[in-house]
């Protein structure tokens, strides 16, 4: 309409930026476009054998990359990849590793190894037993977690250059297992601690971030938050025999467990070393292009009663729990049928396991009887239970236990919190402090069932979140973890569980089976229920199809 | 008032409120329940050695001496300690986690400025019309969507369905490794492009997308609102419809005279937001793991690693203040009137 005062430029503001933007988007799709996904990589040499990367995940970032300081799963996917322990669990059977050999003395009190000869360290150093006793010296002086296997080990000497004793304070017939657990002794560079030591620290701060071991695989970097890279020790003392081997590894971290599932399924990632739940098992086993292997886990889910508190320190009340929980129920429910109840602490698979150590059964009119009978009316027993935040199954759990419990007149109060904060209340020395009922999933991580025994029913232990303390259970596991005959351990064992089975401690929930998720191009995976959560590749391959 | 006066005056009030902030941190956080020493001595670690690291970090002393120490090392070497976690300093991992949130938000908050003011301005200049509709419907469920649900389901239908996008993380794992990025900023993008790493670059581009989308479809209704209301408002006033007797097309009118006074609602509105989200993106950094302070702030309050906790709310509430004066700053540029 009004043509009169119609701007003088040539042309508008609006149009000149308009130009300017669509110039500006131009060149930046053209630089897009122009720059190849992959400029040309130079032709390499011809490669003797066939490796190749693998891009595998784990959940979180490492801990830390100190074998002597953690033994979080996490950190150990990196960790049991590039540091060797003396002896290794394949399956069931212990085998040697950086020992070859070893005798125990007829008091039970020396173990002595003699080790592999012409084996180096990632820093060319050599390996011999005094690498062996600076490694249990430095784990032992900083007293982490991974050091709470070898308390019963008195000291640690050079008998020779490839000997080494350990002498026992008193006799400990697990300790021989505890050499093969991978989050164990783990033997470090004695050069490398040396070098970057801080006044006394030991290397801790170096030794964080940084990686010095005989394992076939060698540290080369970690981008917190984002990933861990290995590559191929070319000198790895077992030598590289087969025809196929990975050469480079990435542990990515993806924390969602669906996001996990789905770089999975698009092939972003090629193997994931953490369990697949089982409600992403069945998106999993119908997809095309993926392998989903079960293996038998020796994790007990348990829901610990406190035994040191009314009403559960008496021990009718814990029975009549043990009868009122839908075993069964819960396991279709919340495994998917994917586990079954064991018989007590002791796993299906471990020295000691024992069917005929009777269990309790889902009877909720038993249970209700047995409260009626210790005088106790529908409603007069309140108990309060924590359980850890932001995980699916144990909400489950807490559901199912409160109808249980509702169902014989049992009211029930849940809590989430943070697992350090379960931790932190559950071992209160003040036991009324302790929640009544709290959640736990207990692992092995070696093959001896003072793992779990010691660790959980002897008292005074930290796990030992229920308060147990049955002298007749003490001595009998004292005994037992101070005898070397495979039977006789096994049969008391069993003696001490049927005991402590008595005392209905806690509800024994599951014993679950681990799922294991990878692309079909990729062999050689193994998982070992010692090492819950993580894998070694040592023996993984790709193999693409054409 | 002069504007150096201004700020300096501002700028007297940031110690303060830092030390306030702090101590109000410090103290709560060692109230919480839990141990940080059991959980570092790990889970099967017997009392005397959990006891024995408790004295190693100084958690034994009575709180107050403890306040005390870290104050000191604070204000005499800008040491925020070391985290009992990673066994770095504090300062250390605020470097390496605050550069990503800052690139992410920074850019989500580019696309929701962008589309959010071209959006409600269309809205307010053709009230009730089909555009006005359409960006009201859009802001209302950016707003009611949860940003982690519909971060997941993006990530399924364009990720995996499609393909046309990475599913998580900032870059390609396979990349990293073999186009490492110079570290000068710690922000990926700017990174690769001062450096000329093109490979590493494009993956970088393509990996920010989804989660910047999904942050700015959460801030959009903020901005698109406050833009249509605020611009509606200034619409009706004389001196636009004297502009448009002049002659002077919509457009030059709406984008060059209107929206300038429509805009200190909506300047404050994004500061707000900004400083938000660069504390509050936990949630988005861990379903497409971006290994930013938020998932940092989250493990730190898990872990109970005391250092790291006070680092990052430090940060947190001088990120805030500074965003804050950037915010009031910008009034002085936008309207003349505040300059008096």
């Amino acid at each position: 309409m009004n043509k009169t005062l119609k701007n003088r430029r040539a042309i508008s503001r609006i149009q000149a930026v308009s130009v300017l933007v669509v110039i500006v988007v131009v060149a930046l799709v053209g630089t897009y476009f122009a720059i190849p996904p992959q400029p040309p990589p130079p032709p390499p040499p011809p490669p003797p054998k066939v490796g190749e990367t693998l891009v595998t995940m784990t959940y979180d970032d490492p801990t830390s990359l100190d074998p002597h300081v953690t033994d979080t799963k996490q950190s150990m996917a990196i960790i049991a990849n590039v540091y060797e322990t003396l002896l290794i669990y394949e399956g069931t059977e212990l085998k040697p590793l950086l020992a070859e050999s070893y005798d125990v003395s007829a008091d039970l009190l020396v173990y002595t190894f003699r080790l592999r000869k012409g084996v180096k360290f990632h820093d060319g150093t050599a390996f011999n037993a005094q690498a062996v006793k600076f490694s249990f010296d430095r784990l032992m002086k900083l007293g982490k977690a991974p050091a709470a296997l070898f308390t019963a080990v008195k000291s640690c000497r050079v008998v020779d250059e490839y000997t080494i004793a350990f002498d026992l304070k008193t006799r400990y017939v697990p300790v021989l297992s505890c050499f093969g657990a991978s989050q164990g002794l783990n033997v470090v560079s004695p050069k490398a601690v040396q070098d970057h030591q801080v006044g006394d620290d030991l290397a801790t701060k170096w030794m964080h971030e940084n990686m010095v071991g005989t394992g076939p695989f060698k540290f080369v970097e970690w981008t917190r938050g984002v990933q861990v890279v290995m590559q191929r020790n070319v000198e790895y003392h077992k030598g590289w025999p087969q025809e196929r081997f990975l050469d480079k590894v990435i542990v990515k971290i993806v924390r969602d467990e669906a996001t996990r599932a789905l770089v999975l399924r698009k092939g972003e990632v090629d193997l994931n070393m953490r369990d697949t739940s089982p409600e992403i098992c069945p998106e999993l086993e119908i997809e095309p292009g993926i392998v989903l292997r079960k293996f038998l886990s020796f994790n007990i889910f348990v829901v610990c009663m406190n035994m040191l508190n009314k009403p559960l320190s008496d021990v009718r009340v814990r029975r009549a729990i043990s009868y009122a929980w839908d075993y069964k129920g819960a396991i279709d429910r919340i495994m998917l049928g994917r586990a079954t109840q064991p018989y007590g602490i002791i796993p299906k698979g471990m020295l000691g396991y024992d069917e005929s150590i009777p269990r309790y059964s889902y009877d909720p009119e038993k249970a209700k009887s047995i409260l009626k009978d210790a005088g106790y009316k529908p409603g007069d027993i309140k108990l309060n239970m924590i359980y850890v935040s932001g995980l699916l199954y144990q909400r489950q759990v807490v559901e199912i236990l409160d109808a249980n419990l509702a169902a014989i007149g049992i009211k029930l109060e849940a809590r989430a919190m943070t697992y350090p904060a379960l931790v932190k209340i559950m071992q209160d020395p003040d036991p009324t402090k302790r929640a009544d009922l709290a959640t736990a999933y207990h692992m092995a991580f070696y093959l001896d069932p003072a793992c779990l025994m010691d660790s959980i029913f002897l008292p005074g232990m930290p796990l030992n979140f229920q308060g147990s303390d049955n002298k007749e259970v003490n001595a009998i596991l004292d005994r037992a973890s101070s005898i070397s005959d495979a039977n006789e351990r096994a049969a008391l064992y069993s003696k001490a569980m049927k005991i402590i089975m008595e005392d209905a401690p806690m509800l024994f929930c599951w014993q679950g089976t681990t799922a294991i998720a990878y692309r079909d191009y990729v062999y050689g995976v193994e998982y070992n229920p010692l090492r819950h959560n993580y894998i070694l590749l040592y023996n993984v391959y790709i193999m693409r199809k054409k | 008032m002069k504007l150096p006066v201004y700020v300096l005056k501002r700028l007297t009030t940031v110690i303060p409120m830092l030390l306030g902030v702090s101590a109000l941190v410090f103290f709560i956080s060692h109230v919480l329940p839990g141990d940080p020493a059991a959980m570092i001595a790990g889970t099967g670690a017997t009392y005397e050695q959990i006891a024995a690291i408790r004295i190693e970090l100084g958690l034994d002393k009575p709180l107050y001496e403890q306040y005390l120490a870290y104050m000191r090392r604070l204000i005499l070497e800008f040491d925020l300690g070391r985290s009992i976690y990673s066994h770095r300093p504090v300062v250390s991992d605020l470097l390496d986690y605050l550069p990503a949130t800052f690139e992410l938000v920074t850019v989500s908050m580019i696309v929701t400025v962008s589309v959010g003011i071209l959006l409600g301005s269309m809205s307010a200049t053709r009230k009730d019309g089909v555009v006005d509709h359409f960006s009201r419907t859009l802001a209302s469920a950016g707003l009611a969507m949860p940003a982690f649900w519909l971060g997941l389901l993006l990530q399924i239908l364009i990720a995996h369905r499609l393909g046309i996008l990475p599913v998580t993380g900032r870059i390609d794992a396979t990349v990293l490794m073999k186009y490492p990025i110079t570290r000068i900023t710690g922000i990926y993008l700017l990174d690769t492009l001062v450096t000329g790493n093109w490979i590493a670059f494009r993956s970088s581009v393509l990996h920010i997308a989804m989660p910047a989308i999904v942050l700015s479809f959460s801030s959009l209704s903020h901005v698109t609102r406050f833009v249509r209301t605020s611009l509606l408002e200034v619409l009706n006033d004389d001196y636009v419809r004297a502009l448009k007797s002049y002659g002077l097309s919509e457009r030059i009118v709406v984008y060059k005279h209107a929206l300038r006074n429509a805009i200190i609602p909506t300047l404050t509105i994004v500061g707000l937001r900004y400083s938000y989200l660069l504390g509050g993106v936990f949630v988005i950094e861990k379903v497409f793991d971006w290994p930013g302070l938020g998932l940092y702030g989250l493990s730190s309050f898990i872990y109970l690693d005391f250092p790291s906790i006070l680092g990052v709310t430090l940060v947190f509430a001088l990120l805030r203040i500074i965003l804050n004066l950037l915010v009031d700053l910008s009034y002085f540029f936008v309207d003349p009137r505040v300059r008096v």
